[in-house]
C-alpha cells in the first residue's frame, strides 16, 4: 500500500537530527526550532513561509500521533527540496492542539515541496506513520546514540515494511 | 477470523494509516486475516467489495470522520471506533471489537 515516494532514510541527514533537545518550552518554539535546522541545511526558502504550510495543517487536526510522537509536516512552496528533521526530548514537550494532543519526545517535522506529487507526498507520510507503529522503531529512537543509529533504525524500519 | 475494516480520519493521511498499520499487526499476531481498506486524501485505497464484506466474520470503521459509500455495509454488523484506539493500543481494540460482535 502506498510504497511510492521517497524513503525518509533518502532526505535525513545528521544536520536536521538533533537527539537532545533542551531548553524548549512548547509546541511552536519546537516546530521553529526543527524548521530552522531544514533551513540551514538548504531544505527552505524561508522559515516563516514553510511555517504557514505548518500551522495551516495543524488547524486541520492533530499531528500528536500518541506514544510521545509527533510529526508535524508541511507542503509549501518555500521548501527547495525536500528534507526531514527529527528531535529528541528525554522530558517532553507538551504538544497540544484544539483537536488533542500529549507529550511529544520523538518529532519528526517533514517538508515537501510544492511540486510534489499528492501521492509522492502521502506516500512519505504514509511511510512514516506505518513505521512508527512499531515498537521496535519507536525503541530503536528512544535508545539511539547517535545520528547512525537513528539511520540504521530508519533503514532497518521502512526494509521492514516493505517485506509486509 | 476474517476480518475487514476501513479507516479515515479528519487530516486524512497520518492518523489513517498508522491506525490501518496498527490493526493489520494486531491481526497478524492473534493469527486473523485482515484486510484494511484505506479512505485517505488520495480517495479510497484497498477497496473493499461487498462480497468481502459479507464474507467477514467482524467488520470494522475506525473513523472519526463519515466513511465514504457506507451503503456496501447495509447488511452487517459493524463495530465502529477511531483512529486514536487503534494507534494507542490496537491488540486491546481488536479484543473488544470481537467481543462486542459476540465472537469472543
Amino acid at each position: 500500500m502506498s510504497q511510492g515516494g521517497l524513503r525518509i532514510a533518502e532526505v535525513i541527514q545528521p544536520s536536521t537530527v538533533d537527539l537532545s533537545l533542551t531548553g524548549i518550552q512548547d509546541k511552536d518554539e519546537l516546530i521553529h526550532y526543527l524548521a530552522g535546522l531544514l533551513f540551514r541545511a538548504g531544505k527552505l526558502r524561508s522559515v516563516e513561509e514553510f511555517l504557514d504550510a505548518v500551522r495551516a495543517r495543524e488547524a486541520m487536526g492533530t499531528t500528536y500521533m500518541e506514544h510521545l510522537i509527533a510529526i508535524p509536516h508541511g507542503k509549501s512552496d518555500a521548501v527547495l527540496e525536500a528534507g526531514v528533521a527529527f528531535g529528541r526530548s528525554a522530558e517532553g514537550i507538551l504538544y497540544e492542539t484544539e483537536h488533542g494532543g500529549g507529550v511529544a519526545k520523538l518529532i519528526f517535522l517533514l517538508a515537501i515541496p510544492d511540486q510534489m506529487s499528492p501521492d509522492a507526498y502521502i506516500a512519505v507520510l504514509a511511510r512514516l506513520a506505518r513505521l512508527l507503529v512499531h515498537e521496535e522503531f519507536r525503541t530503536a529512537l528512544h535508545a539511539a546514540a547517535t545520528y547512525e543509529d537513528v539511520f540504521q533504525a530508519v533503514v532497518q524500519g521502512e526494509a521492514l515494511l516493505e517485506q509486509i | 477470523m476474517r476480518i475487514v475494516a476501513v479507516t479515515s480520519c479528519a487530516g486524512g493521511i497520518a492518523h489513517t494509516y498508522m491506525a490501518a498499520e496498527a490493526l493489520q499487526k494486531a491481526a497478524r499476531e492473534s493469527g486473523d486475516e485482515i484486510k484494511v481498506e484505506v479512505q485517505g486524501s488520495l480517495g479510497i485505497e484497498q477497496e473493499l467489495s461487498q462480497e468481502e464484506i459479507e464474507a467477514a466474520d467482524l467488520v470494522m470503521w475506525v473513523a472519526d470522520i463519515a466513511i465514504m459509500k457506507s451503503e456496501r455495509f447495509q447488511n452487517v454488523n459493524v463495530i465502529e471506533c477511531i483512529p486514536k484506539d487503534a494507534i494507542v493500543d490496537s491488540k486491546k481494540l481488536l479484543a473488544k471489537a470481537k467481543k462486542e460482535a459476540g465472537l469472543a
